[in-house]
């Protein structure tokens, strides 16, 4: 019973910060406007990051191939913000083609389990699922990858 | 025991300073007050606090009881006074900087706390966003040597709230710097914005609850730089705004860690105790490595950009000085 109002009153305030943002239209969307700006906000959490970026087709997100065989980087928009990773050896699970231009990158990351890149350039799309897919954990997961693609 | 209507006060008061984050948002939208709200950060903020009202009440009964056998085997009685009251203030939160400081300081109890620092924005909801699991990393236990000392709980208890509420106003971008004397002897939104800053000069700093005195002390201040803006939330953010993956996923990284095949005890010792950041390849980074690194960077950019002053050639650092 105790722990009725404080609860209750974050209800309320949920609903208040709510109709708050509906009613001014905030508008949560941050876009890159190229790879440079790209690797520009992954330097940001890797500083010394050396590679080329592949923006997405919704410019809310980039993949990287970082220099020297280091793995791939990954750059989405969390909100008004970026999220990055190094993905190694085992950071994925599985890669899926979806919707014809969609990788679905499942990893191994409780606080990030899935990320979402449209991709429209096919050449681009093939060969990033071909590169996360050699990264993902498992055999099966890897024969998937490339079955799928196929 | 403290007047229950005091204890009462500090309860509403807590609920009422509620009402500063849709205050403060409103008027950061007007552009009246630098404040930043992003819907989705603020809304996973409230589901946090929700989750973690539930957990804190339900599992109180742990803190209480160890609280309360520590109490009963007191070594003498703390009279219930003006100047008592001061003491236990004090006291506490010098109790505070400590399990603060130890919530930062190894990864086991980071996972409880990490969560306070996973949002990429700083506003008045940031507060909202507490750990679910304080009840059961372990740390209740610094809540026993003011109890056993012989302080009433409930009356560490009352300052153990006014604590977290002077802590509310501070997490705000909307109050730049406080006056002098103010920011040497209090926390301040100047200090806690370093707190939840992920930038490595910052890492792992100001641990104050109110009083600044304890990291001038041990060594754990560092004031906010006009030149360095603050970039807040982890080392590693998130990338999801679910409450419930905000909250554990720590342990689940832990976990993962441990189940490592091939590592010896020392090493899975490290991953669980050892600092956030800390790994048995060195293929991660500490707080102390990623200084390290930020420092050798910033020489390597120093050198170059004497080596460019003295050939002639541009560089922003010869013109900003």
């Amino acid at each position: 019973m105790h722990l009725l109002i404080p609860i209750a009153a974050n209800v309320v305030l949920a609903i208040v910060l709510m109709a708050l943002f509906l009613s001014r239209r905030t508008v949560d969307g941050a876009r890159l406007a190229d790879g440079d700006e790209a690797l520009r906000l992954y330097r940001e959490r890797f500083p010394d990051t050396t590679g080329v970026a592949t923006v997405t087709a919704d410019r809310q997100g980039a993949l990287i191939a970082l220099g020297h065989g280091a793995g791939i980087g990954l750059l989405q928009r969390r909100g008004r913000r970026w999220t990055a990773r190094k993905l190694g050896a085992g950071d994925i699970r599985s890669v899926a083609l979806t919707g014809g231009d969609t990788l679905i990158i499942s990893l191994a990351d409780f606080g990030w389990p899935r990320a979402q890149l449209p991709i429209a350039d096919p050449e681009d799309r093939a060969a990033w699922l071909a590169g996360l897919g050699s990264l993902a954990t498992t055999s099966a997961a890897r024969t998937a990858t490339v079955s799928t693609h196929a | 025991m403290p007047d229950a209507t005091f204890v009462t006060a500090v309860g509403i008061a807590e609920l009422l300073v509620l009402l500063l984050i849709p205050i403060e948002l409103v008027l950061a939208s007007r552009g009246w007050i630098r404040a930043e709200y992003d819907a989705r950060d603020t809304l996973a903020n409230v589901a946090v606090s929700i989750g973690s009202i539930f957990f804190w009440g339900s599992f109180n009964w742990i803190l209480l009881g160890v609280v309360a056998v520590a109490y009963q085997h007191r070594l003498a009685d703390v009279p219930f006074t003006w100047w008592s009251f001061l003491l236990a203030f004090v006291l506490e939160d010098f109790r505070y900087y400590w399990w603060h400081r130890i919530g930062h300081r190894s990864r086991w109890f980071w996972a409880s706390h990490v969560v306070h620092h996973s949002s990429q924005h700083f506003n008045l909801s940031t507060n909202l966003r507490q750990s679910w699991t304080s009840q059961f990393s372990g740390l209740i236990l610094m809540g026993v040597p003011l109890a056993y000392v012989g302080f009433n709980p409930a009356l560490v208890g009352v300052a153990f709230g006014l604590n977290l509420l002077y802590q509310f106003w501070i997490h705000t971008e909307a109050v730049d710097r406080m006056p002098r004397w103010f920011e040497w002897l209090l926390n301040t939104p100047s200090h806690h914005r370093v707190h939840h800053a992920s930038n490595p000069r910052y890492l792992d700093a100001n641990y104050a609850g109110v009083f600044m005195i304890w990291d001038r002390l041990f060594g754990s201040f560092v004031a906010e730089q006009d030149d360095e803006p603050v970039r807040y939330g982890l080392v590693e953010n998130l990338g999801t705004f679910n409450p419930i993956r905000i909250a554990l996923h720590e342990y689940f990284g832990i976990a993962r860690d441990l189940l490592r095949k091939g590592l010896t005890l020392a090493q899975r010792i490290g991953y669980f105790f050892g600092p956030p950041g800390w790994s048995h390849d060195g293929s991660r980074g500490t707080t102390a490595d990623l200084r390290a690194s930020e420092q050798a960077r910033r020489q390597r950019s120093g050198h170059h950009a004497a080596e460019a002053d003295a050939s002639g050639e541009f560089a922003p650092t010869s013109v900003l000085g």
